[in-house]
């Protein structure tokens, strides 16, 4: 954590098991932008009790959607089996902004949702993809609201401040309320 | 079997009646509806219609490309949110 208690580093995989005899890893990705695991990147690797090291990508291939990794100085099976089950994870500040109208959903959850008139509604708690448009799901005092990722309806969303305005219609936050 | 173009689209009607309503009345507001069957029409574009899902109301916010397709195709009754919530933070979300 940083000192405005943002996560320093972001979760992007875990290795699945090895990957034939000459140290290859097959990766369970988790982000949505695969070049995270390019040729000479670094990534950070922490097992399961919590130790970490820090590796880098000799050559990234895919079998399928599988994301498979050679690292440097893991040259055998049994150095990448020694690699089953860690995370990996690379610098928050490492990743790119994203383009207007774009947030990456690790940022956007927890942030305290406000009307533009200033009453908070609660806090975001998950993001569900849903075919029509993304809805954040926003934990109020005592019930769930449902606010769909559209312009119409979310005004500003200030990441660094941690706040999200929105301008709800009308019946989509009163309803919820007791 | 496809549905007859002599029937036209089916558009539930109670439904139709309160977005005609709104549209007059120059207002926005979210119905709720348990009409999953129901086509949507351009009458609804800019309208949030909360589509029940078996479980819950789902808002959904009525944009043009959505004329022609049924309501319950954008509430989904069965929503997989993965093994984790970790697994989501370096994944993007779009304000369309």
């Amino acid at each position: 954590m940083d000192h405005s208690g943002k996560a320093l580093f972001v979760e992007i995989g875990r290795v699945a098991r090895a990957q034939g005899i000459k140290g290859e890893i097959r990766i369970d990705s988790w982000t949505d932008w695969p070049e995270r695991f390019l040729a000479g990147g670094r990534i950070f690797f922490q097992n399961q009790e919590g130790e970490g090291t820090w590796h880098e990508v000799v050559r990234m291939r895919f079998q399928g959607r599988t994301v498979i990794l050679k690292l440097e100085g893991i040259d055998d099976r049994g150095q990448a089996e020694r690699l089953r089950g860690a995370v990996l994870k690379i610098r928050n500040s490492d990743r790119p902004p994203l383009e207007k109208g774009r947030y990456y959903i690790g940022d956007v959850v927890g942030l305290t949702v406000k009307t533009e008139g200033g009453r908070v509604i609660g806090k975001i708690n998950e993001v569900l993809k849903m075919p029509a448009q993304d809805l954040y799901v926003v934990r109020g005092a005592s019930r769930e609201i449902l606010i769909p990722a559209v312009r119409q309806m979310i005004k500003k969303i200030d990441v660094e401040a941690g706040i999200m305005v929105v301008d709800p219609v009308e019946g989509l936050v009163e309803d919820h309320e007791d | 079997m496809a549905r007859s173009i002599k029937k036209g689209p089916f558009i539930d009607q109670k439904l139709l009646k309160k977005i005609d309503a709104l549209n007059a009345a120059n207002s926005k507001k979210v119905i709720k509806t348990w009409a999953r069957r129901s086509t949507i029409p351009p009458e609804f574009v800019g309208h949030t219609i909360a589509v029940y899902n078996g479980n819950k109301f789902i808002p959904v916010f009525i944009t043009e490309n959505m004329v022609g397709h049924k309501l319950g195709e954008f509430a989904p009754t069965r929503i997989f949110r993965g093994h984790s919530g970790r697994k989501t933070a370096d994944k993007a979300t779009t304000v369309a």
